[in-house]
């Protein structure tokens, strides 16, 4: 059936696919879109129609596909089985603004049923030697709390929720753990997050399957560079520009020369003195 | 006690994603899909998994020494991380490079190693980083990390920029092809703050 539906239309598509994925690829008149697969078992094609449209055939849980930037816009989006017939969600009405970077999740509610959360991503800079940790409750599971080294980095996250924040980059260990009762349902596990870089996480499992898993996707690129690279202090390696460059530089050959006899001569004052 | 499941299997993923949309030909709509637009074919282009998995949030190793094809050989390396001016921080010695540790490490799938060192200190002369303004295109630069993994750079540009103008954010972006970015100082020298006017950079794409 799915063939009838999709095949035969005589469309050269455009491959999105396989290249480098910028950081980002916003614009006054754009959106990126992620879609992230954390629905555990099912097997699923994800349509995507409006401004811009999509197809994503038989995209296994556990998968994130690539950034792609599309028009911003009303679009709507639908889940089918693998088979291409059977409709499991939707369509689900999302409308993409301009400049803003995206998550659509597919993922189970607190009761087990499919659903589709849109998230926004904070794409914004990360100030020099921070890194950005962004963690979304997509599983099928209570409220749970975050902790990284043992503080609490989010609370009380319920299904569908999630938060942001920026840390120093570094390894932590993290616990996912639920609200109230304390159940460890992810870690604890020690991670490396990187500077510059943002990691979106999403709790997958569902019920009671203990631990849950995780299903990732990181942006890269976003981080400050330093406010400058210090280089030298001597002069030797002055040039410049004419006369006044290669004085300069004499000058600090010379200064260097009076510093490194003064050292000479302290060191030996200082053995005599040792003696 | 405890485990993850890693975030996926891309190996395994036999999807696609077309973006039909955009295409140039023309798109027919379908009898028996009522309310959807053009699709796609299926079966032309693999669907690319881009999650990571837990064994990625390791820390990649961090490099030891730098060699440049005739005229550095094994220059130690050390991590280095912003000094209190917010600037990079650097070994004291020019005879030490260091390697910033808030941008890429040799060994990830993107983004700018940077390793810098001073041209030179007061009572040690020049060291190694004096020569990177006479390097030409192509000379080859190796950087030996603590897994014990060489990597092999070429060197694309030679680069002399005013300090006040250089686009740090760019040469340290984790973004973008993985590459390696030398940094040290040149120009005119100004002996009353005891430092250069601008910056040597040089960048070298990464071969192996």
């Amino acid at each position: 059936m799915r063939n009838r539906i999709l095949a035969g239309l005589g469309v050269a598509a455009l491959a999105t696919v396989g290249v480098a994925v910028p950081a980002n690829a916003l614009s006054s008149t754009t959106a990126d879109l992620w879609v992230v697969h954390a629905f555990p078992g099912a097997t699923v094609d994800i349509m995507i129609t409006g401004a811009a449209e999509l197809m994503l055939n038989d995209v296994a849980p556990e998968t994130v596909a690539p950034q792609v930037d599309v028009p911003a816009g009303d679009y709507q989006v639908e889940i089918f089985s693998s088979d291409g017939v059977t409709s499991l969600l939707g369509p689900i009405d999302v409308t993409l603004a301009a400049n803003t970077s995206y998550s659509a999740v597919a993922h189970p509610n607190a009761d087990g049923d499919l659903t589709l959360t849109p998230f926004v991503n904070d794409v914004s800079p990360i100030a020099a030697g921070d890194t950005r940790v962004t963690v979304r409750h997509t599983a099928e599971a209570p409220a749970v709390d975050v902790l990284a080294g043992g503080s609490p980095l989010f609370s009380d996250v319920t299904s569908g929720l999630g938060g942001t924040v920026d840390v120093p980059s570094g390894t932590y260990e993290i616990l996912v753990e639920t609200s109230g009762d304390g159940t460890d349902a992810i870690g604890p596990v020690d991670l490396t997050f990187n500077a510059g870089t943002a990691y979106f996480v999403h709790a997958f499992g569902a019920g009671l399957d203990l631990p849950y898993g995780v299903v990732s996707f990181e942006i890269t690129g976003l981080g400050a560079g330093p406010d400058g690279v210090p280089g030298g202090s001597a002069g030797l390696a002055a040039e410049g520009t004419g006369v006044n460059g290669a004085l300069i530089g004499g000058l600090g050959a010379l200064l260097l020369g009076l510093i490194a006899g003064a050292a000479v001569i302290a060191r030996r004052t200082s053995i005599v003195s040792g003696r | 006690m405890f485990s993850l499941r890693s975030g996926g299997s891309a190996a395994f993923v036999v999807g696609l994603l077309l973006l039909a949309g955009c295409s140039a030909l023309p798109a027919e709509k379908t009898a028996g899909a009522p309310g959807i637009g053009v699709i796609a074919q299926k079966g032309a282009i693999p669907f690319e998994d881009v999650s990571i998995s837990i064994d990625d949030f390791v820390p990649d190793p961090e490099p030891l020494s730098i060699s440049v094809a005739g005229v550095v050989t094994d220059m130690p390396v050390r991590p280095q991380g912003l000094d209190s001016l917010g600037q990079m921080a650097l070994p004291v010695s020019p005879f030490v490079a260091g390697w910033y540790r808030f941008a890429a490490a040799p060994a990830a799938s993107s983004g700018a190693t940077v390793i810098a060192s001073h041209v030179d200190a007061i009572g040690e002369g020049l060291g190694p980083f004096a020569q990177l303004r006479n390097l030409s295109l192509g000379t080859e630069v190796f950087v030996v990390d603590s897994a014990g993994v060489t990597h092999t750079y070429r060197v694309t540009a030679v680069e002399r920029i005013d300090k006040e103008v250089v686009p740090w954010d760019d040469y340290f972006s984790t973004a973008g092809a993985p590459r390696l970015v030398l940094v040290t100082c040149g120009g005119e020298y100004d002996p009353v703050l005891g430092s250069y006017d601008d910056n040597y950079i040089v960048t070298a794409e990464k071969v192996s």
